[in-house]
């Protein structure tokens, strides 16, 4: 694997969406999708210390995955948080960011602007 | 004889199957990775992303004519569900998904990118068969 390659946690619930997601993401030759979770309890059982982008869209069926954010970031400081949802109140924009969310994204973007959010994101950790 | 057989088949290989993806606007990151998917795994395809309301998706259906259609439920009856086969897939994972392939109709609770590209063949399969003399 070359060292410029960001390896990604991707956190959704859908599974066909999630695993597209998963597809697309892996057509780029810097992004490597390293593990996918359907649930807060899936998550944990990955070892984060590989991680350089968790992507979570955070309505799982177990929990919110809000706490999610909080748990990638203490198990790998280097490791950020991109939070991807339909729902984008301010409300939950401020929660994802206190809890330590590089950014917030709504799912109403452009894969390619996603995908770009990631590099991005993954050079600043 | 053998060669209007061979130039038959020929235009009927060359005849791509289309698969119209339309979700709402504010699932557009999944929509177009969805196509992207479905692009890259079963490349002798059309694969056309819209986004927007039912209107939309009925004048794409007219213009496009494809043989699957996968959109958020409920698919609005005519064009859409005159096609082949039709996949009314809940943005909502919690509810379940729609299928229709011919005449067969089930659902499935939060189905996986593979169930998506079995029915994409399973309506291959379909369509190739309509193309047949006699089809």
């Amino acid at each position: 694997m070359d060292k410029d390659t960001k390896r990604i946690l991707l956190v959704a619930a859908h599974n066909a969406f999630r695993e597209s997601l998963a597809a697309r993401l892996s057509q780029e030759g810097d992004l490597e999708v390293a593990w996918q979770a359907s649930s807060v309890a899936d998550s944990r059982d990955i070892h984060l210390n590989g991680i350089d982008v968790a992507v979570i869209d955070p309505l799982l069926p177990d929990g919110d995955g809000m706490v999610l954010i909080r748990e990638v970031s203490v198990a790998n400081p280097r490791a950020l948080a991109l939070v991807l949802s339909h729902q984008l109140d301010p409300a939950l924009y401020n929660q994802a960011l206190g809890a330590g969310a590089a950014d917030v994204l709504p799912t109403a973007t452009p894969v390619e602007d996603f995908i770009t959010a990631i590099r991005r994101i993954g050079s600043s950790g | 004889m053998n060669g209007i057989l061979h130039e038959s088949e020929e235009r009927r290989g060359t005849e791509k199957m289309k698969v119209l993806v339309a979700l709402e606007g504010e699932y557009r990151t999944y929509m177009e990775a969805m196509a992207a998917a479905i692009r890259e795994f079963r490349p002798n395809m059309e694969v056309v992303a819209i986004s927007g309301g039912s209107e939309e998706l009925e004048a794409q259906t007219e213009r496009l004519e494809p043989q699957l259609v996968i959109c958020s439920p409920p698919a609005p009856e005519n064009p859409v569900d005159e096609r082949l086969a039709l996949i009314e897939i809940s943005p909502d994972s919690s509810k379940p998904t729609n299928f229709r392939v011919g005449e067969r109709r089930w659902q499935s609770a939060n189905p996986t990118l593979g169930e998506i590209l079995s029915v994409i063949d399973e309506t291959k399969g379909l369509f190739r068969a309509s193309r047949e003399p006699g089809g």
